[in-house]
C-alpha cells in the first residue's frame, strides 16, 4: 500500500518537503518527497497497516501546524496520488488532517479504473492530449476501455503509458529497493586495552567466523573487508583488507588480516573491533555433472590457487613470448588470470567438440584456451623431447676438432666429469646488440654418450664454452 | 549442489566414519598419460591416484610427464607442473596445465602440499626439488588426502608406490643430414622407460619426436653470422 500526502500549504511550514521527512520517519520506515503537483510526500506502507500510518502521519503533521493535509491510501501510486491531490475528490477516498480519514481508494483493476475523472489528472503530454481530444476520449474510463493493441498502434508508447495509468496500473518505483545489509560483526571491551597483535588476531578470528558464515548463508563472496579498530584515545583506525579473488574462506581472510596486523603500528590500545564485508559479489554457481571431478573440485582448486597466490605472489604463471634472438630473453612470465581466457581468444570460443566438450562446459577447468593444435589426438604423437634451459649458462671445458670453417665439440667437462659427444649438429649462430651488450654465440646440439642431448654454445667474443640446456 | 556443499558432505562423512577409506580412491582410475606404450607398462594403465610416484630425472622423464599433463587436461581434469628450478622454456610451454614457478625450495614444497591436498588436480608434477625425509612424508599424506596422482622427479625413491626410470638410447637418434652428410636436425629418438612397483617390473621403448627449435639468424646457411664480433 502507498500512502500519499498532499497539502496546498506545504511551503508555509517547511522550506522544502525534505525537511518533513525526519518527522515522518518516526511513523513510517521510508519517506520520499516529490515536487510534482505542488509537492507530494510518499510514505511506504507496503506490508504494514496503511490506514494507521496515514492517520499517524496526519496527526503528526497537525502537531507541527499543518492542518490542511490530505492523505490517501492506494494499491498503486497513481490512485493514491490523484486522490490525495484532491483531483478526484471522492468522499470515500480522501482523508484530511482536520477530518476523518476514510480508509482507502477502491482497488483499481482492468474493470475498475479511474472512471469518469478527466484525462488531465494524468498530466498527459499536450500533443497527446490534443490527439485524444480529437478522437473524443475525455475521461480516464473512456481511455481505459480501449484495446491496448489499438492504443499502441494509434498513440504510441506515450499513449500506452497513459492508458495504463488510466487503468490504475502504475509500475513506478517510488521507493528504491532497499540494499541488503552487508555482513558485519563487532566486539567491544572496556576493562582493558589490547596492543598485542596476536591477541587482536584471536578476536578478529572470532569476528571472521561470523562474517564468513553470513556470507556463505547468503551465497556471497567478499572481495574486500574493512577492519575498524576503536582505540582507547577515542580514535578509530580503519583498514581495508583485499583479497585477490572474491572468497568467503575464513582461512584466507585470517591470513590477510594477520599480514595487515603484523605490519600495523598501533598509536594506542584497542578497545573495540568491527569487521565488515565491504565489497560483496554473488557466488555464481554453475550447473554441472557432480561426478565430473573437474567440476566438483573447482571451488577447492580456486581456493588453493588463491591461497598460493597470497602466500607466494605471482607464482602461477603463463609465458608471454617475444621474438628475441636469445631464447632465455624471449619469455616474460606473467601471472595467470581468469580474465585472460576471454582476452586471449578475442572472445571467440571454439565450439566444443568431442572429448574436449566436457571441459569446455566447465570453463574453470581451463584458465587459458587450448589452441586446436594442442588437443592431443589419438593418431598424433603426444610426447616430444623438448628443450630445457639452465637459468644461467654454465661454463664448461670443451674438447674440439676442426670441421671446415668452424670447430666442433667432441667432449666436454662439467662438474668434474668428462662426457663424450657422439654427434653434434651446428653451429647455429646467433649474434646481436650492436649498441648494448653484444653477444655472438655458436650453438651446437650434441648427443652425449649417456644418451642425453645437450645444448652447448661457444661464445665467439670471449672464446668460452657453455652448457645452456638439454632436451628432456 | 555447489562444490562447497560436496566438500562439507565429505567432511561430515569423514567425521562420522573416521576409519573408513573412500571407496573411490581405491577403485579410482589411474591418470592415463596419453602415451599408449607407457600406459601399457604402468600398473592399472596409468599413474596411480592418491600415491607417490618417483621418476628419475632426465632421460625423457619430462616429455612423458608433460604428455600426461596434457592428457589429464584433455579429459576435463586439471594438472599442474611445479617448476622449481625455472628450467621450462616459455616458447615450448603448451597452455592447458597450470605452471607454478615457486621462488624457493620451501615454497615449492608448501605449494605442492597445498595443491595436492585440495583434491582439484588429477596430476601434480614436482620438478627441480628433491623432497627429503619428513618432507616426503608430508607430501605423501597430502596426496592421499587429495586423491590425485603425484609424481616427483627425483632420484630418491623413498616412500614411492611406483618408481619410474627412463633413458634415451644413445644410438636411437634419427637425423636429417645436410649436403656434406653432417647431422642437421634431430627428428626423433627412442626412450626406454621402466616401471617398478611391488610385484611389478615392466619396460617399453617409446619413440618420440624432438621439438625443433629456431635460433639460426644467418641469412644463408653457409654464411657465418659475425655481427657483434670484435673486428
Amino acid at each position: 500500500m502507498f500512502v500519499c500526502l498532499w497539502s496546498p500549504a506545504w511551503r508555509t511550514v517547511a522550506d522544502s518537503l525534505a525537511e518533513l521527512s525526519p518527522a515522518l520517519l518516526t511513523v513510517a520506515p521510508r519517506v520520499v518527497t516529490e515536487e510534482r503537483r505542488g509537492g507530494l510526500v510518499w510514505v511506504d506502507a507496503r506490508g504494514l497497516d496503511a490506514e494507521h500510518i496515514a492517520r499517524s502521519a496526519l496527526e503528526l503533521l497537525r502537531g507541527i501546524g499543518l492542518s490542511n493535509v490530505r492523505a490517501a491510501v492506494g494499491e498503486t501510486p497513481i490512485t493514491a496520488e490523484i486522490m490525495a491531490a484532491g483531483i478526484g475528490n471522492r468522499e470515500s477516498g480522501i482523508g484530511t488532517a482536520s477530518g476523518p480519514i476514510d480508509s482507502r481508494f477502491p482497488i483499481p483493476d482492468s474493470r475498475q479504473t479511474l472512471g469518469d475523472l478527466p484525462l488531465s489528472v494524468l498530466e498527459p503530454d499536450p500533443a497527446l492530449a490534443t490527439l485524444l481530444d480529437g478522437i473524443g476520449v475525455e475521461t480516464c474510463g473512456e481511455l481505459a476501455a480501449l484495446e491496448g493493441e489499438s492504443v499502441e498502434i494509434r498513440l504510441g508508447a506515450e499513449g500506452v503509458r497513459l492508458w495504463k495509468l488510466a487503468r490504475g496500473e502504475d509500475d513506478r518505483l517510488i521507493f528504491s529497493p532497499m540494499p541488503r545489509e552487508l555482513p558485519h560483526a563487532s566486539l567491544e571491551w572496556s576493562d582493558y586495552t589490547l596492543t598485542d597483535t596476536e591477541r587482536l588476531l584471536f578476536s578478529v578470528n572470532a569476528l571472521l567466523g561470523t562474517v564468513c558464515e553470513k556470507l556463505m548463508e547468503r551465497g556471497s563472496l567478499s572481495r574486500e573487508m574493512t577492519l575498524d579498530l576503536t582505540l582507547a584515545n577515542g580514535a578509530t583506525l580503519t583498514n581495508a583488507v583485499r583479497s585477490g579473488r572474491a572468497t568467503a574462506s575464513r582461512k584466507t581472510w585470517l591470513r590477510l588480516v594477520r599480514t595487515l596486523l603484523e605490519r600495523m603500528v598501533l598509536p594506542a590500545g584497542v578497545v573495540g573491533l568491527t569487521l565488515r564485508a565491504a565489497t560483496v559479489v554473488t557466488d555464481v554457481g554453475q550447473q554441472g555433472d557432480l561426478f565430473d571431478r573437474g567440476f566438483a573440485t573447482a571451488a577447492a582448486t580456486e581456493a588453493a590457487l588463491a591461497s598460493l597466490a597470497e602466500e607466494q605472489g605471482d607464482v602461477v604463471v603463463v609465458p608471454e613470448n617475444t621474438a628475441h634472438p636469445l631464447v632465455e630473453r624471449r619469455t616474460k612470465w606473467v601471472e595467470q588470470r581468469d580474465e585472460g581466457r576471454g582476452m586471449r581468444d578475442g572472445g571467440k570460443r571454439r565450439k566444443p567438440s568431442g572429448r574436449s566438450a566436457r571441459a569446455e562446459r566447465h570453463p574453470e577447468v581451463f584458465l587459458i584456451p587450448h589452441p586446436p593444435s594442442l588437443i592431443p589426438l589419438r593418431s598424433s604423437p603426444s610426447s616430444t623431447l623438448t628443450l630445457y634451459l639452465l637459468p644461467t649458462p654454465r661454463a664448461i671445458e670443451a674438447r674440439t676438432e676442426e670441421r671446415r670453417d668452424h670447430v666442433l665439440p667432441t667432449g666436454y667437462r662439467d662438474g668434474g666429469a668428462w662426457y663424450g659427444i657422439l654427434s653434434a649438429a651446428g653451429p647455429d649462430r646467433v649474434s646481436g646488440e650492436r649498441w648494448g651488450e653484444a653477444y655472438a654465440r655458436e650453438y651446437f646440439r650434441c648427443i652425449v654418450d649417456d644418451g642425453g642431448m645437450v645444448w652447448l654454445y661457444h661464445d665467439a667474443r670471449a672464446d668460452g664454452w657453455y652448457l645452456h640446456g638439454w632436451w628432456d | 549442489m555447489p562444490a562447497l556443499s560436496i566438500a562439507a558432505l565429505r567432511e561430515l562423512i569423514e567425521q562420522r566414519f573416521p576409519d573408513a577409506t573412500p571407496a573411490n580412491w581405491r577403485a579410482a582410475e589411474p591418470v592415463a598419460t596419453g602415451v599408449e606404450p607407457l600406459d601399457r607398462i604402468l600398473p592399472g594403465g596409468g599413474l596411480p591416484r592418491g600415491q607417490l610416484t618417483v621418476w628419475t630425472p632426465q632421460g625423457g622423464a619430462c616429455s612423458m610427464l608433460r604428455a600426461a599433463c596434457r592428457s589429464a587436461v584433455a579429459t576435463g581434469e586439471r594438472a599442474v607442473w611445479i617448476d622449481t628450478a625455472g628450467t621450462i622454456v616459455g616458447a615450448f610451454w603448451e597452455n592447458g596445465p597450470y605452471l607454478v614457478q615457486p621462488k624457493s625450495r620451501q615454497d615449492a614444497l608448501k605449494g605442492a602440499e597445498e595443491l595436492l591436498r585440495c583434491g582439484g588436480f588429477a596430476l601434480v608434477v614436482l620438478d627441480g626439488t628433491e623432497p627429503e625425509g619428513t618432507e616426503m612424508v608430508r607430501l605423501t599424506r597430502a596426496v592421499r588426502e587429495g586423491g590425485g596422482a603425484f609424481v616427483a622427479i627425483t632420484p630418491s625413491p623413498s616412500l614411492a608406490k611406483l618408481r619410474m626410470e627412463s633413458k634415451i638410447i644413445p644410438h636411437s637418434y634419427r637425423w636429417t643430414r645436410g649436403p656434406f652428410d653432417d647431422p642437421v636436425e634431430v627428428r626423433e629418438a627412442t626412450i626406454r622407460v621402466r616401471a617398478r612397483a611391488a610385484g611389478w617390473n615392466a619396460h617399453a621403448d617409446i619413440t618420440v619426436p624432438v621439438t625443433p627449435h629456431d635460433v639460426r639468424l644467418s641469412l644463408e646457411p653457409g654464411l657465418a653470422d659475425r655481427r657483434g664480433l670484435p673486428r
